[in-house]
């Protein structure tokens, strides 16, 4: 029964033509314009790949100082890594009271912990750029002890040590520094977690899905190229609930049509014995071949359209940074989504047309 | 949403950029333009592309005062700003919930930083500075890497370009210049090349050196694209809109169809069917198109804030504009008619006696022999 099934199914006439260039006009829409968005981010990647990416930063949420990631779970990550905590704090020295940042950090080689400065646990790193900062302001270098006020505990007297010789190049020179483990005695619950954790190549996604930690693209002109884009794109992807919609609308429409026109010929399969699935699969597959018409036909034009545009601009005076790569996830979005929407569309044509019998010659009236 | 990047950059001022001799774009030049009498404002400014809270954010190391006077900020900065700080423009501070107070975790931008920063308070600005992060010198500097002392741009407000560009040449600077209107032009400088293809090719190949000048061509091909993406849905959305009206009308004129049988067999020439169908139709399809635009831009409006677009980190803003209104109307109005055009070819073509019984139109459904063959 299959190949009858099918070809009933794929039987195109001029209502059912038709509708097919309308869900191909929806599909060339959405793979069009999805085409031009990405053809625009990877314009701009160009430019963006330029740039040296450094290290990578993983945090719990998108901000470093509500960022809390436990420290023991991060014995899972395989590679070298370094932990960094960071706290807003009142700094007390040489008479002036500044706010800053309070950092510590731990690296782990092999699994072994160190901590790279400052060397004792009562003291605090004041690093290059603080220590210009309090000699302009005070006339003087930092004196030899300092107060340290954080989490709105009283405040800590530290020995002030040398700069950090080692600090990584991504962060300021304005911090103040002291050991991972002075924060945790000052209060396990606040200083205890981990704001970041710094490894020098990105890791497992599902390592870091496992962990809960989020990237952070700390080279900006990246992330804020991937961010804009990823709004443009979630712009058209609302359009492209519209149009399914739309695609929904038109294949209950078409089918619908479809099903009160042949009501004899369903009736007279049905008194061939044809089962009412097979009357259903015959209405919900002609949704589906329109479907793939439609997407088929659609997605090559909104190909050959952005490409048109794209080719076009230069001559009209406006030559560009698009360059337009191969639409496959728009192409896949248009299928799955006119698919999706003309069999759900179907649906209750094809249901109504199950139910169409010939009376039988007892039931009718003499 | 097209003229973002040039408004980023420029706004409604002059803008000095890098040119493709020796670098120019530092203090000397600033505070040599500062002086000069035609200069009102001069506001030298270091762009920072990051995020903030997982959205992107245009990050500016300015003057504060001198900033914010060029971008009409009734009231200024505030007082007793100390380094570090963070100013962030209303449209921002209301799309990201920015408070005065809260620390900012800030990000490089074409070197990898990390830096937390406090917001020290907000402004309310009408121009694309509205949506950005306004931050000092230093800590613009270390999330560029851009050394002491110069700047990406020097932004000049005045009403004698001719007078800046004279002053530039006369210093040697190494600059373009862009206005308002567009591109005043190179000064000691090669002008910007009219086909970017080369570029193009060592951006996607990442082969050879970019040009020093890059910031001036990079912003024109920005521009660019953003315009021809923007256009390119705009195409799409057209095509969209232009097949619906055919297609409701299609519907509209099956029923008609018989109308036009009839008068070609009364002897009513073409011509006159044409003209005729136009002239029923014109005030109707004008009409619609008018309200169309009006109501699409009412929707907008209405939408806007609180279902408004951003496009790389800036709300895109519903203008009045009666020159676009006009143009949608007016594309309305030539595909409703053009639509009519065709669907009459179609009705004149046809014998009338075909025309008024509709025979043709009925369709012979294919019979159920393809099933019983089998």
């Amino acid at each position: 029964m299959g190949r009858p099934v099918l070809r009933l199914a794929t039987r195109i006439n001029r209502r059912t033509r038709w509708t097919a260039w309308a869900i191909a006009l929806a599909c060339m829409v959405l793979v069009g314009s999805l085409s031009l968005v990405d053809g625009l981010g990877a314009g701009v990647d160009s430019v963006t790949a330029r740039f040296s990416a450094g290290p990578t930063v993983y945090l719990h949420g998108d901000d470093l100082l509500l960022s809390a990631i436990d420290e023991n779970a991060l014995t899972a990550i395989p590679t070298d890594y370094a932990v960094l905590r960071a706290h807003m704090g009142t700094l007390a020295v040489n008479g002036l009271t500044l706010q800053v940042v309070a950092a510590s950090l731990t690296t782990y080689h092999a699994g072994n912990a160190t901590v790279p400065f400052p060397a004792g646990p009562q003291d605090l790193a004041i690093d290059t750029g603080l220590r210009h900062e309090i000699e302009n302001a005070s006339g003087l270098a930092p004196g030899a002890t300092a107060n340290l006020t954080l989490f709105g505990l009283p405040a800590q007297s530290l020995s002030v040590a040398a700069a950090p010789s080692a600090r990584p190049a991504f962060l300021p020179d304005t911090w103040a520094w002291v050991r991972a483990d002075f924060l945790l005695g000052l209060s396990p619950s606040q200083g205890g977690p981990a704001q970041a954790v710094v490894t020098p190549a990105p890791l497992n996604a599902a390592l870091v899905a496992r962990l809960g930690l989020s990237p952070l693209q700390t080279v900006g002109a990246i992330g804020f190229t991937q961010a804009s884009i990823a709004e443009a794109r979630s712009v058209l992807l609302g359009l492209g609930g519209v149009l399914a919609v739309i695609i929904g609308l038109l294949a209950y429409n078409a089918i619908g049509l479809e099903v009160h026109l042949r009501k004899e010929e369903i009736r007279t399969l049905r008194s061939l014995g044809a089962p009412s699935s097979t009357v259903a699969a015959v209405y919900e597959g002609k949704a589906l071949v329109l479907a793939l018409l439609g997407a088929t036909l659609g997605s090559a034009l909104g190909v050959v359209v952005a490409h048109g545009i794209v080719s076009f601009a230069p001559l009209l005076g406006f030559p560009n940074l698009i360059f337009l790569p191969l639409p496959l996830v728009p192409v896949a979005l248009a299928f799955a989504l006119a698919l999706g929407a003309a069999a759900l569309g179907g649906l209750v044509p094809a249901r109504r047309a199950m139910g169409l019998v010939r009376p039988s010659r007892e039931a009718r009236p003499s | 949403m097209p003229g973002i990047p040039s408004q980023i950059l420029a706004g409604d001022v002059y803008v000095i950029t890098p040119g493709t001799g020796p670098y120019s774009i530092n203090d000397s030049l600033a505070q040599n333009l500062s002086a000069q009498t035609w200069a009102q404002i001069v506001s030298p400014e270091i762009f920072s592309l990051g995020t903030l809270r997982s959205a992107p954010v245009v990050i500016r190391g300015v003057d504060p005062v001198v900033f914010l006077r060029m971008e009409d900020v009734v009231g200024g900065p505030p007082s007793h700003l100390t380094i570090p700080w963070a100013l962030a423009g209303s449209g921002l501070a209301s799309r990201l919930g920015l408070a005065s107070g809260q620390e900012l975790t800030l990000v490089g931008s074409s070197v990898s930083r990390l830096d937390v920063v406090p917001l020290a308070g907000t402004y309310r600005a009408t121009t694309a500075a509205d949506d950005e992060l306004l931050v000092d010198y230093a800590t613009a500097r270390f999330l560029t890497g851009v050394g002491s002392g110069v700047y990406h741009s020097i932004r000049v407000e005045t009403s004698q370009p001719a007078a800046l560009v004279a002053f530039l040449a006369a210093r040697g600077a190494s600059a373009h210049v862009a206005g308002p209107g567009g591109s005043v032009g190179p000064v000691n400088s090669a002008p910007l090349p009219t086909d970017p293809r080369v570029i193009n090719l060592f951006l996607r190949y990442g082969l050879g050196r970019l040009p020093l000048d890059y910031v001036a061509e990079g912003v024109t091909e920005a521009s660019n694209s953003v315009q021809v993406v923007a256009w390119g849905l705009e195409v799409f959305v057209l095509l969209m809109v232009a097949l619906g009206i055919h297609a409701v009308q299609a519907r509209a004129f099956a029923d008609r169809r018989a109308t036009v049988g009839v008068l070609r067999s009364l002897g009513a020439p073409a011509t006159w069917v044409r003209l005729r169908a136009l002239g029923e139709l014109a005030p109707l399809a004008a009409a619609a198109g008018l309200l169309g635009s009006v109501l699409g831009f009412l929707g907008a409006a209405v939408l806007t804030p609180s279902a408004a677009i951003v496009a790389f980190g800036h709300e895109v803003r519903v203008a009045l504009d009666p020159v676009s209104l006009l143009s949608v109307a007016a594309a309305v109005f030539l595909v409703s008619l053009l639509s009519e055009l065709v669907l009459l070819q179609g009705a004149l073509r046809e014998r009338p006696s075909v025309s008024i019984r509709g025979t043709a139109a009925r369709e012979s459904p294919p019979s159920l022999e393809v099933v019983l063959r089998d």
